[in-house]
């Protein structure tokens, strides 16, 4: 599993189009404010959820298949019992990464998404790592782990 | 790989603080401000929302701050800290902080004069009491308590 701050920071750093399943269009809803902070800090979000047509100006799709843009990231706002057949599709559709957010920590699915050559991540925030690592989280007095003798970009 | 893990010297002078973005200050600059810009009015939108990271007001975050909070947190293997300028302060987040609406919170002070070192007295108020009865019946029972200085304050909910 991906889990350490340098894998953590690449598979950000090197990332611009992120795949947010069981993306919401309410505004308090986790899922779509950390979909909004990415969008702000430069990544490409494309929604997936059967249920809207658009969020946050982007088309929303009602499965992984049908995006026709290359994906870095799919991040999933499921339940752990349902990330199995997403993990498959992000696979399928040349993903790099399989993100399981907070609380989704489908065991077999990071593991089908890496021995398919994806990096895995479970039970981990893209915002939290994020401003962990990119800063924003030092500002809230958190233990971010990041001790740097470089300047932020 | 795992993380690097850095001695309490490193901590000491490092942990919290990033090389300011803008100057490259390797010491901790002081950000002798209280106010901050929001980039628009749905970015201070969000700030207030608590759904983005930045700084609203310095009463409640400040740079500076933040990282003595972070610094404190990462030499103490902590989560996360909180650095407040007094300790009246201090006091009042500590018990307030994980309260919620509905929530009775009973503190009882001990005389270290009259009162002798025992077991803490069952003040818990019944469930069905309204929160004014149950702050009556703490009360009473106060008055006769003899609670050890270093025991945690009671939380019971009284309705709701």
């Amino acid at each position: 599993m991906s889990d350490d701050i340098a894998t953590l920071r690449r598979i950000l750093a090197s990332s611009r189009t992120i795949a947010v399943v069981g993306l919401s269009a309410e505004w308090h809803r986790p899922s779509f404010f950390a979909a909004k902070y990415m969008q702000e800090h430069g990544y490409r979000i494309v929604p997936v959820n059967p249920r809207y047509t658009e969020i946050l100006g982007e088309r929303c799709h009602a499965s992984l298949e049908t995006i026709e843009v290359p994906i870095d990231i799919v991040d999933v706002f499921r339940r752990t019992e349902d990330v199995l057949p997403i993990a498959a599709q992000a696979i399928a559709i040349g993903a790099k990464c399989l993100w399981q957010q907070i609380g989704v920590k489908n065991v077999e699915a990071a593991r089908l998404a890496e021995a398919a050559g994806l990096d895995a991540v479970m039970d981990r925030c893209v915002k939290i790592e994020h401003a962990r690592l990119f800063g924003g989280l030092h500002w809230a007095g958190v233990n971010t782990g990041v001790v740097s003798a470089r300047r932020q970009a | 790989m795992a993380d690097h893990v850095y001695r309490a010297e490193t901590l000491a002078i490092h942990a919290g603080q990033i090389p300011d973005a803008a100057t490259g200050a390797r010491a901790l600059p002081i950000y002798q401000t209280t106010s901050f810009v929001f980039d628009s009015a749905d970015h201070a939108a969000s700030l207030f929302n608590l759904q983005t990271f930045g700084n609203v007001y310095s009463r409640i975050s400040n740079p500076t701050v933040a990282a003595l909070e972070e610094r404190v947190a990462a030499l103490e293997a902590g989560r996360a800290a909180l650095a407040s300028a007094s300790g009246i302060r201090a006091a009042i987040h500590q018990p307030v902080a994980p309260t919620e609406v509905g929530d009775l919170e009973l503190t009882l002070a001990r005389s270290t004069a009259l009162d002798g070192p025992g077991s803490p007295p069952d003040v818990d108020p019944p469930p069905e009491l309204d929160p004014a009865a149950a702050h009556a019946l703490a009360m009473s029972h106060a008055r006769d308590a003899a609670r050890p200085a270093t025991a945690p304050a009671r939380r019971r909910h009284a309705g709701g």
